[in-house]
């Protein structure tokens, strides 16, 4: 009779033998075994943003000598997606590469680029890629992340949205004409291009359908300070009104809000946020629910295969709930923490949830859980320089500064502390 | 004149952001912490990108000229 291999969470079954050298069968597939474990030799990462990067980095890092391949739909190796929407729509610069070509050579880690997976075969452990070729694994890492929503009566011939570095072109096009820019969402992508096109001189018009920027996360009193941010460096701000449609001309484009009004633009950016990027796995048996659930250790629920970034939606054990996070540092650690798992050793992932935005050379920072306060207090009435603190229940769960880091870093201090996972804080 | 880069260690938290956009002049040391390795491998506007890219601002850069 086969033994369970002692890997937690792994399902595979033994053979007889056990110990090293034997075989462990999953599906109609063999795995080798090592002292009753199951050993990894070939690990596949799909995507090509910041996770899928520390993931492949971090499994070398901590000895893993089997293969690593990482297919990306992008032509570009991994790259610093945030400066998308910051300094590349200010000034002419390339893309930063999170490492040189040569990293990626020397840890023989293969990328392949501009390949897309297009369906998983969990039981045979295969990826179909869009060239017509499959790949086996024996670990296979999601870090699909997401795609910019863009709503098909927004989505006029031409409107531009912003995610990958192919969107970029065309922003930056739409900059370089100058005119007016009509920017649809208020949050930190829309408030962020609304900065770098009114820097550049255009005429912004920034919608958003709550009562104020970034309102649905950090509320009216937040909000709106992060509008008056705007209006104060000639941004024009809509609020409490959403964009219905948007139709193109040959003199331009239309925007029809909610309330009946209509704007006029010379170009239009859509910024309502994004969807992970999971379509392809559906009917693959993995469980999916606004992401691709995992347990706290970045297991989905399917064997061997795993999830990390911002496709992931994984059980946080301080929160006890399941949460998705969309922001780049949360995302690097979260490929980190799965790499250990992918080896074995599987703690589970307790971040601290932190973005920064930079918006009219303001630094805007938020750490804590987005969701779930009932109070906030703030301080300060500049909107360049505030902190607002969230609380829960009189416990301080998040809090959001702007323009004043040294403020932030005790904040987030203060924050990390409080963050015991229930069944640790004993 | 040599360029000074100051991290204010307490107030960093080792994002990374800065070691790719220096190009290795700045690497996480063993506590996570931001640390500068060789100033002189990246160029200013490059430091200066990442003071100003730093998810934290804590870096500083001075002496560039
Ligand atoms: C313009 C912009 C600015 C941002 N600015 C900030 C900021 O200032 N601060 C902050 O905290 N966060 C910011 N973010 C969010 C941050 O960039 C994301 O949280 C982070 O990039 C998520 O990393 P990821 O690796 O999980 O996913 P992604 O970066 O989305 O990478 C996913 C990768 O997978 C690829 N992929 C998807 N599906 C497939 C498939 N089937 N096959 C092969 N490849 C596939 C994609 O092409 C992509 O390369 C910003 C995001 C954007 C778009
Ligand atoms: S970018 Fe800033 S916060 Fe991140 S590691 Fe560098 S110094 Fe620290």
């Amino acid at each position: 009779m086969g033994e369970r291999c002692r890997l937690r969470g792994c399902r595979r079954v033994h053979g007889d033998r056990g110990g090293d050298g034997s075989r462990a069968r999953a599906g109609n597939q063999e795995q080798e075994t090592r002292g009753g474990l199951c050993v990894t030799r070939d690990v596949v990462v799909v995507g090509g943003g910041v996770a899928a990067h520390r993931c492949a980095l971090e499994l070398r890092r901590l000895g893993h000598d089997g293969t690593v391949t990482v297919i990306s739909g992008e032509r570009h190796p991994p790259y610093d997606r945030t400066f998308l929407s910051k300094d590349m729509l200010v000034e002419d610069v390339d893309l930063v590469p999170l490492a040189p070509r040569s990293e990626y050579t020397d840890q023989g880690i293969e990328l392949l680029l501009d390949v897309t997976a297009v369906a998983l075969d969990a039981d045979a452990r295969r990826v179909q890629l869009s060239d017509d070729t499959a790949r086996r694994y024996d670990s296979l890492v999601l870090c699909v992340g997401g795609r910019p929503v863009l709503p098909p009566a927004l989505d006029a011939p031409g409107v531009a949205v912003m995610r990958e570095a192919t969107h970029l072109d065309r922003l930056r096009a739409i900059l370089a004409r100058g005119g007016q820019l009509v920017v649809i969402g208020g949050g930190f992508i829309g408030g962020e291009v609304a900065s770098a096109a009114v820097t550049r001189g255009l005429d912004v018009t920034l919608v958003e359908q709550a009562g104020a920027p970034l309102e649905a996360m950090l509320g009216a009193e937040v909000g709106t300070r992060v509008a008056a941010l705007h209006r104060e460096r000639g941004v024009k701000v809509v609020t409490g009104v959403g964009a219905r449609a948007v139709s193109a001309s040959q003199s331009g484009y239309r925007v029809d809000l909610d309330d009946g009004t209509t704007l006029s633009a010379d170009a239009v950016v859509v910024g309502v946020g994004m969807a992970p990027a999971t379509d392809w796995l559906t009917g693959s048996g993995l469980e999916l629910d606004h992401g691709i659930v995992t347990d706290a250790s970045c297991r989905t629920s399917v064997d061997s295969v795993f999830a990390a970034g911002d496709c992931a939606r994984w059980w946080h054990p301080a929160y006890e709930s399941l949460c998705r996070v969309e922001h780049w540092d949360t995302a690097g650690r979260h490929g980190t923490a799965v790499a250990k798992t992918v080896l074995g050793s599987a703690e589970p992932f307790m971040p601290l949830p932190f973005v920064w935005s930079d918006q009219h050379g303001v630094k805007l920072q938020w750490a804590g859980r987005a969701a779930g306060w009932d109070d906030v207090r703030v301080e300060g009435d500049d909107p360049a320089r505030f902190v607002a603190r969230y609380y829960r229940s009189g416990q301080l769960i998040g809090v959001f500064v702007s323009g004043q880091p040294r403020e932030f870093a005790k904040a987030r201090k203060e924050l990390a502390a409080s963050m015991c996972p229930p069944d640790q804080g004993r | 004149m040599a360029i000074t880069v100051d991290i204010d260690r307490e107030v960093c938290i080792g994002s990374g952001n800065c070691v790719h956009i220096s190009e290795g002049s700045i690497e996480l040391d063993d506590d996570g912490v931001a640390t500068v390795v060789d100033a002189e491998r990246a160029t200013i506007d490059q430091l200066r990108r990442a003071a100003r890219s730093c998810p934290t601002a804590a870096i500083t850069i001075d002496g560039e000229q």
